[in-house]
């Protein structure tokens, strides 16, 4: 179990993930702007951020950048519709990425891996 | 006056008063009798009148009268040849000056010129050929005359009969020249000097300085060392070489003319008419080669005019495209959200929703729904990123396609029993992104795949065709209804219940930006043919791709993880 943050600008998309990975035995906690990111990070300890790239009014990377910088021991992974980000290299900041489906096996699969990983000691990457 | 005394007024001398005809210039003539004889007497009535009775009479002066006819007519005969001669020339030249007025085409303007130097009399040498030079070479141009007695016997009786005149043979058309050129074409191709070699360099510089009255006609004998093919050709005749020279005395090419046949010398006259012929063509040949280079500078220039405004026209064209792309992307990206809602939330409610409830097959409708939609917006996006792909290297066509075929055997594995067969020859590379080449490959091949479902037998071929790579793909399903085959390339059509109906169209367009053709060929239970054909680069070099759609370039990188950790994902 653990407790993981979800970015999304989209209630609808958020309601879908809290409901998968409640489901997962998660406790998940929605924001959807930075300010309410921030506000969640530091108010409580959270093991994983889930991270949309476009968000209404900011830019997801910079949110990354920031929340990497504020909180270099929470993992996140990364999510958009499409593969784009890949290509920006602020994207690597991110533990890993996922690309948004109305499949949620993928997402479930990659937070159980990243989670994983975090658990075993000395694992946080330095990225490539 | 005529008689007088016992004499005639044409017979006596110093006596003004036998004949009143005399001018006061003319004063000379008195005394000299038989220069006023030839001058006046011979036009005169009255000695005309004499002659006629003399006749009658058998007078004793006969003998004197045919001593003064004979001497005149001696003198009157060459003078008379050659008047006639020199006017046949003046005559020539003025046609060949009046038909060279308008000639810009160079063979036409040595054509006429060859024309001039062989019709007639005057002139009329039985051979001409005429060498262009071509960057310090002199080359066979053109040759004009018969090749053999039989020939010119010909020639000269055709002419003779038809009363065929000079302006008629300076008539030029391109069958004429094409006719002449002909008979003498083996010879032209084999000549080709250098300016710097004998005979030409001699020719090109006369006339020497300290003997100018030789003029710029070089003559040659069967003695003068020559290269192999003009030896050959003249054999044991004698020819003269006129050159061709521009305005600021540039060598433009020369005149080798020849009296094979008749053997005839030429005068000192004939070599000055020569130049003066040579000169009316040389002018009319320094205004058509400069007329001919300046057309062909103008053609080019109005070529590279041409492909500008072609690239500008597809310059704003994709520009055009591609905006569109970039809007269709947003879009898409703003569909794609509530679309994952939908079907997530459907899927979640299908799981929830106890077994037995009537609820759940409607869960699972609009799951199943939104799954399609989130498909066409995926491959819509894939399609946009591959068709503005503009990068290219060189790439082995059937490395490609054997690759795919590995691919497509492994997926197949426990599918319809296909049986493939593979025809590739050896091509060139093309300039492609293999990605993209892939991509367009695979939605070919998916379609044929898809089309025999119960199996069937698969023939991928590839083979170079001139400058083309043509690839084909055939199977052997049900083949196509003709509004399927009208269709079929036309985006978002589909006939199959599922996929986004943008494989087949994909692949045309990548086809095509590579320049290409995509031929589909197939009817109603024969199975369908894919031709693909490719032009084959003609330098493979390394292009560089410009980013000129930099919005859309980010939507690339599909399938080349640059996250580190993470390679296989994508």
């Amino acid at each position: 179990m653990a407790k993981i943050l979800i970015v999304d600008d989209e209630p609808n998309i958020r309601l879908l993930y809290k409901v998968v990975l409640t489901e997962e035995g998660h406790e998940v906690v929605e924001a959807e702007n930075g300010r309410q990111t921030f506000e969640a990070l530091e108010g409580e300890p959270f093991d994983l951020v889930i991270l949309d790239i476009r968000l209404k009014a900011e830019s997801g990377l910079d949110l990354l950048q920031e929340i990497v910088a504020r909180h270099p021991q929470i993992p996140v992974i990364l999510c958009s519709a499409y593969v784009a980000f890949q290509d920006d290299y602020t994207s690597w900041l991110a533990q890993s990425y996922c690309v948004k489906s109305s499949d949620p096996r993928a997402l479930v699969e990659e937070v159980e891996r990243v989670l994983a990983r975090r658990t075993s000691p000395g694992t946080r990457d330095s990225g490539p | 006056m005529a008689r007088v005394g016992d004499s005639y007024c044409w017979l006596i001398a110093d006596d003004p008063a036998v004949c009143p005809y005399l001018g006061a210039q003319e004063a000379h003539l008195l005394s000299d009798v038989r220069r006023r004889n030839r001058e006046k007497c011979l036009g005169c009535e009255e000695l005309r009148r004499d002659l006629v009775e003399l006749r009658r009479t058998g007078g004793p002066l006969l003998e004197a009268l045919a001593v003064i006819f004979d001497e005149a007519l001696n003198q009157c005969r060459p003078m008379l040849r050659t008047l006639q001669i020199k006017e046949e020339l003046l005559d020539i030249l003025r046609h060949l000056s009046h038909s060279l007025q308008l000639a810009l085409d160079p063979g036409e303007i040595l054509y006429k010129g060859l024309v001039a130097f062989t019709a007639g009399s005057s002139l009329g040498f039985n051979r001409g050929l005429a060498l262009l030079i071509e960057e310090r070479e002199l080359y066979g141009y053109f040759a004009l005359g018969p090749r053999d007695g039989e020939e010119a016997a010909r020639i000269w009786r055709a002419v003779s009969e038809r009363g065929t005149t000079v302006a008629d043979l300076l008539q030029y058309t391109p069958e004429v020249f094409a006719r002449e050129r002909g008979k003498f074409q083996p010879w032209l191709d084999r000549f080709r000097f250098s300016l710097s070699d004998s005979p030409f360099r001699e020719a090109f510089s006369l006339p020497i300085p300290h003997a100018p009255e030789a003029g710029r006609v070089l003559e040659i004998t069967p003695e003068t060392p020559l290269p192999e093919a003009l030896r050959e050709f003249y054999r044991d005749t004698t020819f003269w070489i006129v050159p061709l020279l521009s305005h600021e005395e540039r060598p433009l090419g020369a005149l080798l003319l020849d009296n094979f046949l008749t053997r005839r010398p030429i005068s000192a006259e004939d070599r000055l008419a020569m130049e003066l012929f040579a000169m009316e063509i040389a002018v009319a040949l320094e205004r058509g080669l400069a007329y001919t280079e300046l057309r062909e500078k103008v053609e080019m220039l109005e070529e590279a005019y041409r492909r500008i405004q072609e690239h500008q026209q597809t310059i704003i064209r994709l520009r055009e495209e591609a905006a569109v792309a970039e809007l269709m992307l947003q879009l898409t990206h703003t569909i794609k959200n509530p679309v994952i809602a939908i079907g997530g939330l459907a899927r979640h409610l299908h799981k929830k929703l106890d077994e037995h409830s009537p609820h759940r097959r409607f869960a699972a409708a609009i799951a199943q729904e939104a799954s399609r939609l989130e498909e066409t917006v995926q491959d819509f996006v894939k399609f946009a990123a591959l068709k503005y792909s503009t990068e290219r290297h060189p790439m082995d066509v059937n490395e490609i396609l054997e690759l795919l075929v590995h691919e497509k055997m492994e997926a197949l594995q426990h599918g319809p029993p296909i049986r493939w067969h593979l025809d590739l020859a050896p091509v060139p590379p093309i300039l492609a992104d293999e990605r993209q080449f892939y991509h367009c490959m695979e939605n070919i091949v998916n379609n044929a795949l898809e089309a025999m479902s119960d199996g069937g037998d698969l023939f991928i071929e590839s083979r170079r065709s001139e400058d083309m790579i043509v690839i084909i793909v055939r199977d052997t399903g049900p083949g196509l209804a003709e509004e399927a085959a009208r269709n079929l390339f036309k985006p978002f059509f589909t006939t199959k219940p599922t996929g986004s109906g943008l494989g087949l169209y994909t692949s045309k367009q990548i086809v095509e930006s590579l320049g290409g053709e995509l031929q589909l060929l197939g009817q109603l239970g024969q199975g369908c043919e894919v031709i693909i054909r490719l032009p084959i680069p003609e330098a493979p070099s390394e292009t560089s791709a410009e980013g000129e759609f930099g919005a859309l370039e980010e939507s690339r990188g599909e399938g080349e993880s640059a996250h580190g950790e993470d390679p296989d994902r994508g």
